[in-house]
């Protein structure tokens, strides 16, 4: 059976199992009036999370930047990391003593204004838009690679099939379904990780592989040999960055409190009934995370190596395009690859080039986010496993749109219409606006991911940089300071997001001519400037709270409840 | 002043009984009066029982019909309405179909009153009216008609009967002793004349008579009276063509056997089962209370036919329920002794929300002061272990899932039932859930209100928060209404291979989980869920046209599985097979499960985020 | 903060246009006139009711004579109102006193807006304001539900009389303005609920 038969049955088969579980976990249960249902176990609320959180941006994307990017990649993996456990301890335990469901909420109610949270409506509706910009992209690339379309058939494709699923499926974030794209998603992943890294190896482990030696007898370490390899084409040392401290460093902090101000995550923390469980639930999804993280690195690097193997070949003199492996093909029709031969010898040769020598030119421009796709395919794995990889990103991809999708559609239809437009709306209205809403989300994605500003992971970093700056300094300082009033948070929110979304968008669509590390406030890219919107939040809201009024005391008392510990143990003392 | 609208004063004062008052009640009307524009559509909302009004037809024509949709009498210009409703207190039975829309004067109850009290030709003519319109209406095409009852079914015994030579002081201390409005004089078991609270209005205060004076001074001398073995429907015709509201009823030998007043008469109006409720009240033993509680299914069974308001059999069986429990409380204090301390015996679920069926369990508890001993636990644990044996005995059967003051776990102090409440809350396992769906609809039946009040206020305090309200509305979404993917209806199947539909669990339930959440959100303490939907209209949670929409399901849904469960045997309880159903059944059904999952998915959306 | 003012009023406006017919409290007024000219003509009379939650509420009438009318001209053809009972006629402080508490937090009706101008001019001359929620005029509505059936509009088809006869209303003696606020709060009723067949109005559909 042929790569694209066996795609079909395995993501038909993946979609069937969601849709099965949506209907069982729908049917409700039979048994006696007087026995309570089963509640979801925090294992399975972990891995839930877990789907929530890895998109197509970690499934897809991640890897591809580090496999290209080498060091510098690393800081998606440090800052997503380091933001969900930052979420975990610091945001999360205190939010849900606040006894609110989502950020808008709780920076509505502590900063006692209707302005504040329409405005932290506003921002949870522009992060979650770039952030399914990102999804939209991700399935697109694998559609495109699949069906054998290019790119923006791919995309749209995916637009009818996230609609489908997200828009006419009733729009709900079932725990289970999102426990089993976890499994197809870890599994999609590990599967080729496993494989390459045992004949690239000889270890199971791709964790251990990366640090191993090539089975190929030349006894080298798989990252020495990527290091000479890339000195060698003219790229960067692969473990070494070619970026600044600075941008690294901001970048990495972008990425970390922005994760915090993600509103789909929030929400998972509180589907588990105990505090207790809570905790048990987050440690899990950490586990489940770093399954998946920790892999991605061990796969860019053996991606890059095999890659730059068969494009080259072993000698490094180049292939023959004419005998150019299948999946260069295959990756051609979807526009992701493009061969050009400079040098006219019929042979590929991929490198940094030269500007003066035309004969070192680099002929092969590979997309960065088909790595993991194509990644099977690169080491000649078996059809099955291809087909899996897809199903897997079309996994991640959908458990973070169908989550984001809710965020923007409840947003829209109850926070903005039902509660500050139009009180008297009735519920199927309400209904109708949210599909609506989710309708009209689905399709700008649609329109950035043809036309993207960057990579998936990159597009990610914006909305990560734009919640940075607007949420995360109205939550630290909504929850640790009790004499922050609404005025500095307001001001705060809308400076720290005007000036983020500002200079991203100087740089990648009114400039991108400029968008070098020269032009750069403090040397810092778009990609990490949310880091500064967040200081710039902080200082504004401080200025302003200078010269307005106090908070009314009852708001000081309730901030002082929230972060002294008894308040809410006390309750599950019983 | 209120200047008067010429138009309006015109036409008022052109109608019975202004025409014979005096001009000040016509211009009284013409500036208290409010007007509607009454169309078939906007008709509900000012026939609305809760408010009662004197309608008087400006333009239009509209039909009266009577509960079971006959037509009473066309209305059009001149013709008033609403004035039974009035007269009695009850809930406006009646409906009206609008032939031609148009304006109608509306009068509040204060103001009917206040002409009533002023002018007596006005109180009579809507008296009279009223009694018309009950003999010429549906009482009249009954068969075991109440008016054709034997005077002496009716009345309350016990003459209140003083000698002539009694003075005034000491009728109108007797009156207000015994709770009546008229009291009989004779002498030598012979009626010589009747006093009633009007007679010592009009005839003592007003003319400022000496109160000392003997009773043979203001009474009606030789007064009509009826025989206690006349029909019911001769003392209504005497009343009614005489205008007098008391009636002495006599035994064969002329000797006083009691008052029949025109209240008893409206109170017949209601069937026996108001009745049944009065005897358990009355009851003695606990043999005579199972006899009595023997007859619940059939007078279920005879009523039910005869209601259009449905939630009334779920009032009716609950309430005989309360008076069982209460009764046999008293009965257990009767043969052990007073209580020790003060208590509240309070119940829960399908009672409390006043929504008891046959096959509905006992769900109840005890509430106790916060200082009460082990030894006070004893006495109480046997009061409650007798109680809930007993009413089982009488037909409620004991609780699955133990929600009984039998239960050491139900039977608690104030604060331990608000630490298990306050539990549930914040931590909202679907345990918790579970029981919250139960606990929280509660109602105090018997004991000390004081110390019931007193928790509810309470329990109304616990702060409740979202993460509670999204735990809740996922877990309502746990449960589903029977529609397919194509708003076809699921059956379910029993070990028989019956196929049937659930009515209760897939429709009643969430809708009473819905309303229930809803009415937690807004602070609404009341237990009944249409009393509930009712309140709920004055906050802006969920729209009008929501709460509208639930109201028609929940009683479409509970009438369809009334009809079906006094019908059918064989199938579970509170299920019904859809082939018994018409199409258009079928059709109503199939849009009222559309409403409750529509109604569903927008509580996930507004409490849990779309979470589950 | 004149964007945010002007924003809140844009907002408030909205807003209101979103509530129920009988979400709001109505006020209708009517105005007997010396002529039509702003500039010259006069107010003889005027009275006004109240409509709560759908109600018309004659205990809310007031009717006032205006005493200070200059030139009465054709009045009392038109409104039977004569000299002698301008004597016992109220001052326009006191009228337009009253009328500001009664409009308070209510929509204005009245059946032409030709009433508005003479209710702006007497609002500015006492400087009392009066700030209605804002206006509901019931000969637009009955141009407009004409309009949109594809009625001819004759020269009196829009008068009180003639729209009331429409709706099978009964048929008043006009010219007195408190019957005339009567018949217009009737019409307005009458109008709603032929305009909502089943649905619910809103303050829209009016404007």
């Amino acid at each position: 059976m042929d790569v694209q038969t066996l795609t079909f049955i395995i993501v038909g088969l993946s979609f069937a199992l969601y849709i099965g579980i949506a209907i069982w976990a729908r049917a409700g249960s039979t048994q006696d009036f007087y026995v309570a249902g089963g509640g979801v176990p925090p294992f399975a609320n972990g891995m839930a999370t877990a789907a929530d959180w890895m998109s197509a941006a970690s499934f897809i994307s991640m890897a591809g930047i580090i496999s290209f990017a080498g060091y510098d990649g690393g800081v998606y993996l440090m800052g997503w990391t380091g933001g969900y456990v930052l979420l975990a301890l610091c945001l999360a335990p205190y939010l849900r003593k606040f006894g609110k469901f989502t950020v808008p909420d709780f920076i509505g109610d502590r900063y006692y204004s209707q302005v504040a949270r329409v405005v932290a409506i506003l921002c949870a509706i522009f992060i979650c838009f770039t952030y399914i910009a990102g999804q939209m992209r991700g399935v697109g690339v694998v559609f495109s690679r699949f069906l054998e379309v290019d790119i923006e058939t791919g995309v749209y494709i995916g637009m009818v099939i996230v609609f489908f699923y997200a828009v006419l499926g009733g729009m709900k974030g079932i725990t289970y379904t999102q426990v089993a794209q976890y499994c197809v998603l870890v599994f999609a992943y590990l599967v080729p990780a496993i494989f390459i890294s045992l004949m690239m190896t000889g270890h199971i482990l791709p964790q251990t592989g990366f640090g191993a030696t090539l089975a190929d007898g030349s006894g080298m370490y798989v990252l020495d040999k990527l290091d000479g390899l890339s000195a060698e084409l003219g790229f960067a040392q692969y473990t070494e960055g070619s970026k600044s401290m600075i941008d690294v460093f901001a970048i990495t902090a972008a990425l970390m409190v922005g994760t915090a101000g993600l509103p789909h995550v929030i929400v998972r923390f509180f589907t588990v009934p105990r505090v207790k469980d809570t905790r048990i639930s987050a440690a899990w999804t950490l586990v489940f995370i770093a399954i998946v993280y920790t892999t991605a690195p061990a796969v860019a690097s053996f991606a890059r190596v095999n890659m730059i193997d068969t494009i080259n070949g072993k000698d490094g003199s180049g292939t023959a395009y004419a005998d150019a492996p299948t999946w260069v093909k295959n990756w051609e029709r979807t526009g992701l690859i493009v061969f050009e031969d400079k040098n006219n010898d019929g042979k590929m040769s991929y490198s940094a080039g030269k500007l003066e020598d035309p004969n070192s030119a680099n002929e092969v421009k590979i997309d960065r986010d088909i790595m993991v796709l194509a990644n099977p395919e690169i080491a000649d794995l078996p059809a099955w496993v291809i087909a899996l990889v897809a199903a897997g990103g079309i996994a991640a991809a959908l458990s973070t749109t169908a989550g984001l999708l809710l965020v923007i559609s409840t947003s829209v239809s109850h926070d903005l219409l039902k509660r500050t437009l139009k009180p008297n709306i009735s519920d199927k209205q309400e209904l109708l606006a949210a599909r609506l809403s989710a309708m009209v989300a689905i399709a700008i994605s649609a329109y950035f991911g043809i036309n993207p500003p960057g990579f998936v992971a990159s597009v990610v970093a914006f909305a990560f940089g734009l919640a940075a700056a607007s949420f995360f300094p109205a939550i630290i300082m909504g929850i640790f300071s009790k004499s922050m009033n609404k005025e500095g948070a307001i001001a705060g929110m809308v400076t720290g997001i005007s000036f983020t979304a500002a200079y991203i968008i100087y740089f990648k669509f009114v400039s991108p001519e400029l968008n070098t590390p020269a032009h750069w406030l403090f040397g810092i890219s778009p990609e990490g400037i949310g880091i500064v919107g967040m200081v710039v939040n902080f200082v504004v809201a401080a200025v302003v709270l200078k010269l307005t009024a106090q908070p009314p005391v009852e708001v000081q008392q309730m901030v002082e409840s929230i972060r002294n510990p008894k308040g809410s143990s006390a309750a599950h003392a019983h | 002043m209120t200047p008067e609208i010429a138009e309006v004063k015109q036409f008022v004062i052109k109608q019975m009984p202004f025409s014979q008052l005096p001009e000040a009640a016509s211009h009284f009307f013409a500036t208290h009066l409010e007007v509607v524009y009454l169309t078939q559509q906007n008709q509900h909302q000012w026939l609305r029982s809760t408010h009662l009004f004197l309608y008087l037809v400006r333009s239009g024509s509209y039909d009266l019909l009577s509960a079971s949709g006959e037509v009473i009498t066309r209305l059009a210009e001149g013709d008033y309405f609403g004035y039974p409703s009035l007269l009695t207190g009850e809930a406006i039975k009646n409906q009206l179909s609008v032939t031609t829309p148009g304006l109608v004067y509306v009068l509040t109850q204060s103001n009917f009153d206040f002409l009533r009290r002023e002018y007596k030709l006005f109180e009579q003519h809507f008296v009279k009216a009223h009694a018309n319109r009950l003999l010429s209406s549906h009482y009249k095409q009954n068969r075991d008609n109440w008016s054709e009852q034997k005077i002496s079914d009716v009345m309350s015994r016990g003459a209140v009967a003083l000698t002539p030579d009694a003075t005034i002081v000491d009728a109108a201390k007797t009156m207000s002793q015994y709770g009546v409005s008229s009291i009989i004089v004779s002498e030598n078991e012979q009626l010589l004349g009747v006093v009633t609270d009007r007679d010592l209005r009009n005839r003592v205060l007003a003319q400022e008579r000496d109160p000392h004076a003997p009773l043979s001074s203001i009474m009606t001398q030789s007064p009509k009276y009826v025989f206690e073995h006349n029909r019911v429907f001769s003392a209504l015709h005497l009343m009614l063509k005489h205008n007098i509201h008391h009636l002495p009823v006599l035994n064969e030998h002329h000797v006083p056997l009691g008052m029949l007043t025109s209240t008893d008469l409206l109170r017949q109006q209601k069937s026996d089962p108001v009745q049944l409720i009065g005897n358990i009240y009355k009851a003695q033993s606990v043999a005579q209370l199972k006899l009595l509680a023997a007859e619940i299914p059939l007078l279920l069974k005879s009523f039910a036919y005869n209601v259009e308001d449905t939630s009334l059999i779920g009032k009716l069986l609950s309430g005989l329920s309360d008076a069982l429990t209460a009764r046999l409380i008293a009965i257990y204090q009767q043969q052990n002794g007073q209580a020790p301390c003060v208590f509240s015996w309070i119940c829960f679920g399908s009672q409390a929300r006043e929504e008891q069926t046959l096959h509905s369990d006992q769900d109840n508890g005890l509430l106790l002061p916060n200082e009460v001993t082990q030894e006070q636990r004893t006495y109480f644990a046997h009061m409650s272990e007798f109680v809930c044996e007993q009413l089982a005995l009488c037909g409620i059967k004991r609780c699955p899932g133990n929600i009984m003051a039998s239960n050491e776990a139900c039977r608690g102090t104030a604060e331990q039932w608000l630490a298990r409440f306050e539990n549930w809350i914040y931590a909202p396992t679907p345990k918790a859930m579970l029981n919250c769906k139960i606990y929280f609809d509660l109602r105090f039946i018997e004991g000390s209100s004081a110390l019931y009040g007193e928790f509810t206020s309470k329990l109304a305090k616990l702060k409740k928060d979202d993460l509670f309200f999204a735990a809740m509305a996922t877990d309502i979404n746990t449960n589903s209404v029977p529609l397919g993917l194509f708003q076809q209806l699921k059956l379910e199947k029993d070990q028989q291979h019956h196929k049937f539909l659930d009515l209760k669990r897939r429709g009643v339930v969430i809708i009473n989980d819905l309303v229930r959440l809803y009415a937690l959100k807004a602070q609404i303490y009341k237990a009944n869920t249409l009393e509930r939907l009712e309140a709920l209209l004055s906050c802006d949670l969920l729209s009008k046209n929501d709460v509208y929409d639930l109201k028609d399901c929940w009683r479409y849904l509970t009438q369809l599985r009334l009809n079906h469960q006094l019908e059918h045997d064989h199938l579970p309880e509170n299920c019904i097979n859809p082939a018994d159903l018409t199409s258009l059944e079928k059709h109503q059904l199939k849009e009222a499960f559309y409403l409750i999952k529509q109604a569903q998915q927008a509580c996930a959306f507004k409490f849990a985020r779309g979470s589950l | 903060m004149f964007v945010k003012r002007w924003w809140q009023k844009v907002y408030k406006q909205f807003q209101l246009k979103q509530y129920e017919f009988e979400a709001l409290n109505y006020l209708v007024v009517d105005i007997e006139l010396t002529g039509l000219d702003v500039k010259q003509s006069e107010i003889v009379s005027i009275a006004w009711l109240a409509i709560e939650a759908g109600r018309i509420d004659l205990h809310s009438a007031q009717y006032h004579v205006h005493k200070d009318v200059k030139a009465l001209e054709q009045s009392p053809i038109y409104h039977g109102i004569d000299e002698s009972m301008l004597k016992d006629g109220a001052s326009l402080e006191h009228i337009m006193c009253n009328l500001s508490q009664a409009l308070d937090k209510k929509v204005l009706v009245c059946h032409s807006a030709l009433d508005w101008p003479f209710i702006k001019q007497a609002s500015a001359m006492t400087s009392i304001s009066v700030e209605p929620l804002c206006m509901v005029d019931t000969m637009a509505i009955e141009k407009k539900r004409l309009l949109s059936c594809g009625q001819p509009i004759a020269g009196d088809s829009l008068t009180l009389a003639s729209c009331r006869k429409r709706y099978q209303l009964p048929d008043y003696q006009t010219h007195h303005a408190l019957t005339d606020a009567l018949a217009t709060a009737e019409l307005l009723l009458a109008q709603v609920n032929a305009m909502n067949a089943g649905k619910r109005i809103k303050l829209a559909d009016l404007m």
